[in-house]
């Protein structure tokens, strides 16, 4: 199994009829953070040991049933490109694509369920799925951790709660995310005083790309920062009540763009569309912009001949490691930004796109 | 007032934090909080700042003058500031006092609370206690009498029965016992 069998379909975040109920919450993630009790952590253990960590992780991660058959690639086995897909797919953080030999990604084929070795932690076990049901996932994952936590002895304080790499973990080392997508609330310029409110009850609200990045294509992540304190429920309870609400708050405001500036949306649609179908240089941040403008028209009926599915691959063939893969070498940026323009164009051309008003 | 981390200059940078009604305050010196790159803009970056510039520096060396290391992994204290990582789950206990503060003002709490490992999280470690200079022994051990669950319970039927000075001792005491735990290696909790 390669990475390029990855990139013909649409990843595990993504659905391929995307409904009412991944509109504004696209998808949801938790990722627990593991490591082993007498081993030192990997950023400081020496590169052997690293390598004699994973000998041990590995099988043990691959011999559960929910992964049988899983794929697993050890860094050093992966070109730049393959890790950029990875990265772009959410299966691997930056962090990992930056090590080599010691550490790995096993991933279930699906690619809903992975597990990165040897990154920040020992382990970090992650469920991914559309939509918002973090209940289900943290099902999911809390039954695989206890399984996984059957066979490798993990580092665990009954004060401190799982012991991690970085203090900013310790206690559950869970992290629950939800990719919600808000182009009104940006349009009524309304997100930062939803930003500065979450952050007040204990959120962290962050751009697509993760850490300390520019929101891009109106994606932005919700996530929990502290993880010592609050049982994993509650907290789960308690980020579903949030998102449920934000959701609400983005309805909202599409509801009052439509009622009280129906030609500044008609506008704000329109202008994606001419320059979508009519580009010959995109960079992955404007036609992310613009596609997130084509998927508010989409779900507003301001769309014809496009659906939600078609736009999410769209959306994903377009970042620079799937592009690149696609056109079988590495591409400068000059280059990439006409290839995707051209894609862009050629697939809305192919479904015979066109705005509905 | 001094600067809380170099301790010498005088602070003129005073910084809030309030999250889930708990109210932190830190104090610095310019060129400490230009250093932890204060950003007033961001209100989430106090606990950064604290990992970047670190905290009052008690118990920084043994007695004999050597940098406190931990037996584990032997990473050295200066190591885990310039790193902001631990080297190994030992490192909690080996550097728990400069761990308490800045795991109090990241987290809700400062007690684990959610799930367990099948094992329970195994033995107590097996690593050599640190020397007598070290905090956790400095700190009373976890007193061996009721668990803040079983004061918890007390608590609950002291309020039922409307005898609030007893609640309010019992209160005060929950408090007591949990920070003393939160500060204490792990083995000195485990029964």
């Amino acid at each position: 199994m390669t990475v390029d069998e990855l990139i013909r379909r649409p990843g595990a975040w993504l659905l391929t009829d995307a409904g009412p109920d991944t509109e504004i919450a696209v998808s949801a993630r938790i990722r627990l953070a593991r490591n082993l009790r007498q081993a030192a952590f990997p950023s400081w253990a020496g590169a052997e040991e690293c390598v004699r960590i994973l000998n041990r992780l590995r099988p043990a991660v691959e011999s559960l049933p929910c992964l049988d058959g899983a794929w697993g690639w050890e860094m050093s086995e992966l070109d730049p490109v393959d890790r950029e897909i990875l990265c772009e797919r959410h299966l691997i953080s930056a962090e990992l694509a930056a090590r080599n030999r010691g550490s790995a990604v096993v991933l279930r084929s699906d690619e809903s369920l992975s597990v990165m070795i040897n990154e920040e932690d020992h382990l970090r076990l992650q469920v991914m799925r559309p939509g918002a049901d973090l209940m289900r996932l943290w099902k999911e994952i809390d039954e695989f951790d206890t399984a996984l936590g059957e066979l490798v002895p993990y580092a665990f304080s009954p004060a401190l709660g799982y012991l991690t790499a970085c203090p900013s973990n310790v206690g559950t080392g869970l992290r629950a995310s939800v990719m919600v997508h808000l182009p009104a609330l940006r349009l009524m310029h309304e997100v930062e005083p939803v930003v500065k409110g979450l952050n007040k009850i204990g959120l962290a609200v962050r751009g697509i790309g993760g850490e300390g990045t520019e929101a891009m294509g109106n994606m932005f992540q919700v996530s929990n920062q502290m993880t010592l304190g609050e049982g994993e429920t509650d907290l789960i309870r308690r980020l579903e009540a949030v998102v449920q609400e934000l959701t609400t708050h983005e309805r909202n405001a599409r509801a009052r763009l439509l009622e009280k500036h129906p030609a500044r949306l008609r506008d704000f649609v329109g202008r994606a569309f001419g320059i979508l179908m009519q580009a010959h240089i995109l960079s992955s941040q404007e036609a992310l912009d613009l596609l997130s403008a084509l998927r508010l028209g989409i779900e507003l009926d301001l769309v014809r001949s496009l659906g939600g599915g078609d736009l999410n691959r769209l959306m994903q063939s377009i970042l620079p490691g799937h592009l690149q893969r696609q056109a079988r070498r590495d591409l400068p940026v000059e280059d990439r930004d006409q290839l995707r323009a051209m894609m862009v164009r050629e697939r809305l051309k192919e479904v015979g796109a066109e705005p509905a008003f | 007032m001094k600067c809380q981390a170099c301790g010498a200059n005088p602070a003129t940078v005073h910084l809030t934090q309030v999250m889930d009604a708990k109210v932190r305050e830190i104090h610095l010196c310019e060129s400490c909080a230009e250093q932890g790159g204060v950003n007033l803009q961001n209100a989430l970056s106090l606990s950064e700042l604290l990992l970047k510039i670190g905290v009052p520096e008690e118990g920084a060396a043994t007695p004999d003058g050597a940098e406190r290391s931990c037996p584990g992994c032997h990473m050295r204290r200066s190591d885990f500031k310039k790193t902001s990582r631990l080297g190994c789950a030992e490192c909690y206990t080996a550097f728990a006092s400069d761990l308490a503060p800045l795991i109090a003002s990241m987290h809700k709490g400062e007690r684990h609370v959610g799930k367990m490992p099948p094992d329970g999280g195994g033995a107590p470690t097996v690593f050599p206690v640190e020397p007598a200079s070290a905090p956790a022994p400095a700190t009373p051990p976890a007193p061996v009498g009721p668990t803040p669950e079983q004061l918890q319970k007390q608590l609950a039927a002291a309020i039922a029965a409307e005898n609030y000075e007893e609640a309010a001792r019992l209160r005060d005491q929950i408090r007591l016992l949990e920070e003393v735990l939160a500060r204490v290696p792990t083995k000195e909790i485990t029964p």
